[in-house]
C-alpha cells in the first residue's frame, strides 16, 4: 500500500472512531464535578494546614511546609502510605510467587524499611528522571516485579532499543506493596541487543527490582476440546484460546432476533475467571477442567453485548465463545425496481466463522455458522462452499441462496488436502472445485446433485504459475499452467459436456484470470507468478494464440480488484485508476479497441466505492463501500449505501436494500 | 471567545469549553485508551484544569494544544495508575482473508494494529492522524524530541502496514493466484 494511502486511511480510520464515540457530557457535569473538586481542595488545605502545624510544631521541619506547595499534586502521584509499610523484601524474593519465571536481572536502592531521611524525600514537583537499571535480551515473555517506599509512584519501563519505545511497564505505588506485571508474547524484537529497563522514582524512595522470564513454551495453547453450541442457537464469536493474566473480553453486535446471549468459557490454569455482560453480575468459573461451561445472559437484538472476562489469581488461557438464540440474519429497506436478472444475481462473503451471503435484490442477508470457511463464485442459486478442518479435512458444500439450508456435500478429502476455490455453473447446473493436494492440484467438475464427480485437469510439480476461471457465459471452464521447463499447458472444459481437451501452448504464465468472455481470456501474466515484478495484463484467444498486451508493466498491487465486465459494446476491463485522498478513481478500459474512461463515480464521500466481484448481467458493475458482508463482530458501519453502475448506458441504482451503514451505531460501554 | 472568557473566569466557560473542545478531547483520550469512561473522566478533568489554571493562555491556537497536551498527559497518567496494562481485546475484530478488499475490512484491521501499539507510540499517532499537530507540537506534549516522534510515527506506520498485509498472507490466498 503507497505510504500516502496509509496515511489517508489511518486518518478516516480514526475520525470514523471518533465520530461513532457517543458524546453524553454536559455543562452541568461540568459544574457538579467543579464544586465536588473545590470541596475537597478546601478540605485538603484545611488538613494540609493542620499537618503543617503539628510537623512545625513537633519537629520544626522544613519539608513539611513545602507540602504547601503542592495544592495539586503531580499526575500520576498518590499520597504517602499513612500507616508504616511493610519492609522491602529483597529484590530476588519478589518473584517467589512466579516458580516459572527465572531472574534475569535485580535492582535494589535503599533501605527495607524505607528513606533514611524522610526529610529527603520527594516534594511535589521535585526533578524525577528515569534511571537506566540494566539491559536483558529476552527470548521469552517475562515479569517486571517492583516495589517501593517513599512518595509518589515508582515506573518501571522496558524500552526496545531498536524501535526506540517502551512497550511494556508496572506502576507501584511507594506504600511497601509490591506489583508485578506480565508481558505474555513472544519478544518484541528478536534482533535486539538486549532491551532497556528504566525506573522512575522520586529522589530518596527505597525500592527493588526484578525481572523474570518465562520459558517460550508457556505461550504455547492448551488444545480445548472442541464446542458444540447450543442447540438452534448461533455462533456469534470465537475469540480462540488466549493467554490473559488480567481482562480480555468480546465486543459483539447481537442478531436482530436475538434475545439471549449464551457465553461458552474454556480455560485452564491454576486460577479462575468470572464473566459478565455490561452492567450484569459477574459468574465466576475456577478452571480445574477445560470442558466448556455456559453463562447466559439478557441481550437485545441489533444492539452491542461486551462481554468481560475478568482473570483472578494466575493467568490463564481462556477462550470466549459467544452464541446467541437467533438467527445470523440482518434485515435492510426493500429494493429499489430493478431488472429480475439483476435483482436474482447472488453474492457470498466470507468471515471467519460465517458465510454471509444474500441476492442483489434482496434485503435480507443470511450467514451459515462455518469457520474459516471460503465461498466460491455463486451462480443462480448455487453456493459452492469449501472449509477445512486439521481433523475431518477438507469438504465442499452446496448452498441454496434462497433457503440457506445447506443442500448436500460434494466432496471431501483428507488433511492436509485443501479445497482452495470452487465455481457454480448456473447454466449446466455444475459445480467446479480446486482442490491442493500433496502433490499438486486437481480440478474437478460435479454435478449440483453430487453425482458424476470427475477430474477435468491436473497440475502437478512446481509451476510458474497456473490458475483457473469459469466463462462468463458457463461455456468453459479453464486451467492454465506453465512450467520452466517444459512450457505451458491449457485445459477448456467444456461446459455442456464436460469433455477437456488439453493443448500446449508457448511459455507465457497466465497468473490470474479476470474474465473469460467472447473466446478471449484476459489475464495478467509475468515470468514468474510468485515473484513481485511488474506484470502486463493480455488478452489472450482461448485456443491459443498471439495475446494483445492491455496494460503494460502494471505494479501487481494496482490490478488487486481488477476484473472483465461483459456488455453490448464489447468486454470492458475495470481496473485501479489514480488514487486520492478519499477515494479511488476506476478505470474502464474497453478490450477491444483499448480506448479508456473512467467509471462514473458517485457522490464524494469518506468511503471509496469499490466494485464488488460478483456476477451481474452485462453492463453493470456493483460499487460498494466497505463490502457486502454484515456479520455480527463487523456491522455495516461505515459504509456508503451500495450503487449498481450500468457501463454503457451510466443508469444508477442505489440499493438500500444491502448492508450500508452512514450514521453512528451504537457501541458498548465498559 | 474562549481564551478571554477563561482570563475573566466567567462561568459560562465551562460550557464554552465543552463544547469548543469536548469531542475532540474525548476523542483523543478514547483513541488513546480505548476506554470510553476513562475518556470522559479525562475531558472532565482537563476542562476543569482549563478552568483553573488556563486564564495565561493567550490565543485560541496555544489553548487547543495545551488542552490536548494535559488530555494526552492525563490519559498516559490515568493508564500509569493502574497497577497493571489491562487491555480489552476486541477479539473478532480481525477482517478474514476474502474480505480484505473492503476498506471496512481494512479500516478494523487498522484499528486492531493500533490497539496493539504501545501506548506513547499510539499517543503520538493519535495526535498526529487524528488530532492534526505538528510533529513539534507533539515532541512538546509528549516530552520527547522531534527527532524522537518522528521515529515513533514512522515505525508505527511501518508495523500497521505490516499489520495490515499479514492477515491475508495465507495459504489459500496463495493457492488461488499461485
Amino acid at each position: 500500500m503507497h505510504d500516502s494511502r496509509t496515511e489517508d486511511l489511518l486518518r478516516r480510520t480514526l475520525r470514523v472512531e471518533a465520530e461513532n464515540l457517543a458524546f453524553t457530557l454536559t455543562t452541568s457535569l461540568l459544574e457538579q464535578r467543579l464544586a465536588e473538586r473545590r470541596r475537597r481542595t478546601r478540605a485538603n488545605r484545611r488538613w494540609l494546614a493542620a499537618a503543617a502545624i503539628a510537623a512545625l510544631a513537633f519537629t520544626g521541619g522544613v519539608a513539611a511546609l513545602t507540602q504547601f506547595r503542592g495544592e495539586v499534586p503531580p499526575i500520576g502521584a498518590s499520597p504517602s502510605p499513612s500507616a508504616s509499610p511493610s519492609p522491602l523484601p529483597e529484590a530476588s524474593a519478589l518473584l517467589s510467587g512466579y516458580p516459572e519465571a527465572t531472574l534475569r536481572l535485580e535492582h535494589s536502592v535503599g533501605p527495607a524499611t524505607g528513606p533514611l531521611d524522610p526529610g529527603s524525600s520527594a516534594a511535589p514537583g521535585a526533578s524525577i528522571t528515569p534511571v537506566e537499571v540494566g539491559q536483558v535480551k529476552f527470548t521469552g515473555p517475562f515479569v517486571i516485579a517492583v516495589a517501593c517506599i517513599g512518595q509518589g509512584d515508582l515506573l518501571a519501563e522496558v524500552r526496545s532499543p531498536n524501535f526506540g519505545f517502551v512497550y511494556t511497564q508496572a506502576v507501584a505505588p511507594c506504600d511497601g506493596r509490591p506489583v508485578f506485571s506480565e508481558y505474555l508474547a513472544a519478544p518484541l524484537d528478536p534482533s535486539s541487543p538486549g532491551d532497556t529497563i528504566a525506573v522512575t522514582v522520586s529522589p530518596g524512595a527505597s525500592w527493588r527490582l526484578a525481572v523474570g522470564e518465562y520459558p517460550a513454551s508457556i505461550l504455547t495453547p492448551p488444545d480445548f476440546p472442541p464446542i458444540a453450541l447450543t442447540d438452534g442457537w448461533n455462533l456469534v464469536s470465537d475469540g480462540g484460546a488466549t493467554l490473559v493474566s488480567t481482562k480480555t473480553g468480546a465486543h459483539v453486535t447481537m442478531p436482530e432476533s436475538a434475545t439471549r446471549a449464551g457465553v461458552l468459557v474454556q480455560c485452564q490454569g491454576a486460577g479462575s475467571v468470572s464473566v459478565s455482560i455490561t452492567g450484569s453480575a459477574a459468574t465466576d468459573l475456577t478452571c480445574e477442567t477445560t470442558d466448556a461451561r455456559r453463562v447466559e445472559f439478557p441481550a437485545v437484538g441489533g444492539q452491542p453485548l461486551a462481554v468481560i472476562a475478568t482473570v483472578h489469581g494466575e493467568r490463564l488461557w481462556l477462550r470466549l465463545v459467544v452464541e446467541a438464540d437467533g438467527d445470523i440474519a440482518s434485515t435492510y429497506a426493500s429494493a429499489p425496481p430493478m431488472p429480475a436478472a439483476l435483482a436474482a444475481a447472488p453474492y457470498a462473503v466470507p468471515d471467519a466463522n460465517v458465510v454471509a451471503f444474500g441476492t442483489v435484490g434482496s434485503s435480507r442477508q443470511r450467514s451459515l455458522p462455518m469457520t474459516n470457511a471460503r465461498p466460491g463464485m455463486p451462480a443462480g442459486d448455487l453456493l459452492p462452499v469449501a472449509s477445512f478442518d486439521q481433523t475431518a479435512g477438507a469438504r465442499l458444500d452446496l448452498v441454496s441462496v434462497s433457503t440457506g439450508e445447506i443442500l448436500r456435500t460434494l466432496a471431501s478429502a483428507p488433511a492436509p488436502s485443501l479445497i482452495f476455490d470452487s465455481w457454480a455453473d448456473a447454466t449446466h447446473q455444475q459445480v467446479y472445485y480446486a482442490l491442493g493436494t500433496a502433490t499438486g492440484s486437481e480440478f474437478h467438475r460435479v454435478s449440483a446433485a453430487g453425482t458424476g464427480d470427475t477430474i477435468v485437469a491436473t497440475v502437478d510439480g512446481q509451476p510458474t504459475g497456473f490458475t483457473a476461471e469459469l466463462a462468463f457465459d458457463d461455456s468453459v471452464f479453464v486451467v492454465d499452467a506453465c512450467f520452466a521447463a517444459t512450457g505451458c499447458t491449457r485445459t477448456i472444459v467444456d461446459g455442456a459436456t464436460g469433455v477437456a481437451r488439453r493443448f500446449e501452448r508457448p511459455s507465457e504464465p497466465i497468473c490470474h484470470i479476470f474474465g473469460i468472455v467472447d473466446g478471449m481470456i484476459v489475464g495478467s501474466t509475468r515470468p514468474v507468478c510468485r515473484d513481485e515484478s511488474p506484470t502486463d495484463v493480455i488478452a489472450v484467444p482461448l485456443e491459443g494464440g498471439k495475446s494483445r498486451v492491455l496494460i503494460n508493466d502494471a505494479v501487481g498491487a494496482s490490478l488487486d480488484g481488477a476484473f472483465v465486465v461483459p456488455t453490448s459494446e464489447g468486454p470492458k476491463f475495470v481496473v485501479t485508476g489514480p488514487v486520492g485522498a478519499d477515494a479511488v478513481a476506476w478505470d474502464v478500459l474497453d478490450i477491444r479497441s483499448g480506448e479508456k474512461a473512467l467509471l462514473p463515480e458517485g457522490p464524494a464521500g469518506t468511503t471509496p466505492l469499490i466494485p464488488a466481484e460478483i456476477r451481474l448481467p452485462d453492463g453493470w458493475v456493483l460499487l460498494t463501500g466497505g463490502g457486502l458482508g454484515d456479520f455480527p463482530w463487523q456491522r455495516a458501519f461505515d459504509r456508503a449505501t451500495p450503487i449498481l453502475v450500468n457501463l454503457v448506458s451510466a443508469e444508477r441504482i442505489e440499493l438500500q436494500n444491502l448492508p450500508h451503514w452512514t450514521g453512528n451505531y451504537p457501541r458498548p460501554t465498559g | 471567545m474562549t481564551v478571554e472568557a477563561l482570563r475573566r473566569h466567567r462561568p459560562e466557560t465551562l460550557g464554552d469549553l465543552l463544547e469548543a473542545y469536548g469531542r475532540e478531547l474525548q476523542a483523543v483520550a478514547y483513541l488513546i485508551l480505548r476506554d470510553r469512561t476513562d475518556a470522559e473522566d479525562i475531558v472532565v478533568e482537563t476542562l476543569l484544569t482549563a478552568f483553573e489554571r488556563g486564564g495565561s493562555i493567550r490565543d485560541e491556537r496555544a489553548l487547543r494544544a495545551w488542552l490536548i497536551r494535559v488530555a494526552t498527559n492525563h490519559a498516559l497518567g490515568q493508564r500509569r495508575r493502574s497497577k497493571r496494562v489491562v487491555r480489552l481485546e476486541i477479539v473478532p475484530d480481525r477482517a478474514d482473508i476474502g474480505d480484505l478488499g473492503s476498506d471496512s475490512s481494512i479500516k478494523l484491521v487498522l484499528l486492531d494494529g493500533i490497539a496493539d501499539l504501545p501506548l506513547q507510540m499510539r499517543a503520538a499517532l493519535v495526535l498526529r492522524y487524528y488530532a492534526d499537530l505538528s510533529v513539534e507540537e507533539i515532541a512538546a506534549t509528549l516530552g520527547k524530541s522531534p527527532n524522537t516522534i518522528k521515529a515513533q510515527l514512522q515505525t508505527a506506520l511501518d508495523r500497521l502496514r505490516v499489520h495490515l498485509a499479514d492477515p491475508a498472507d495465507s495459504s489459500l490466498v496463495e493457492a488461488r493466484h499461485a
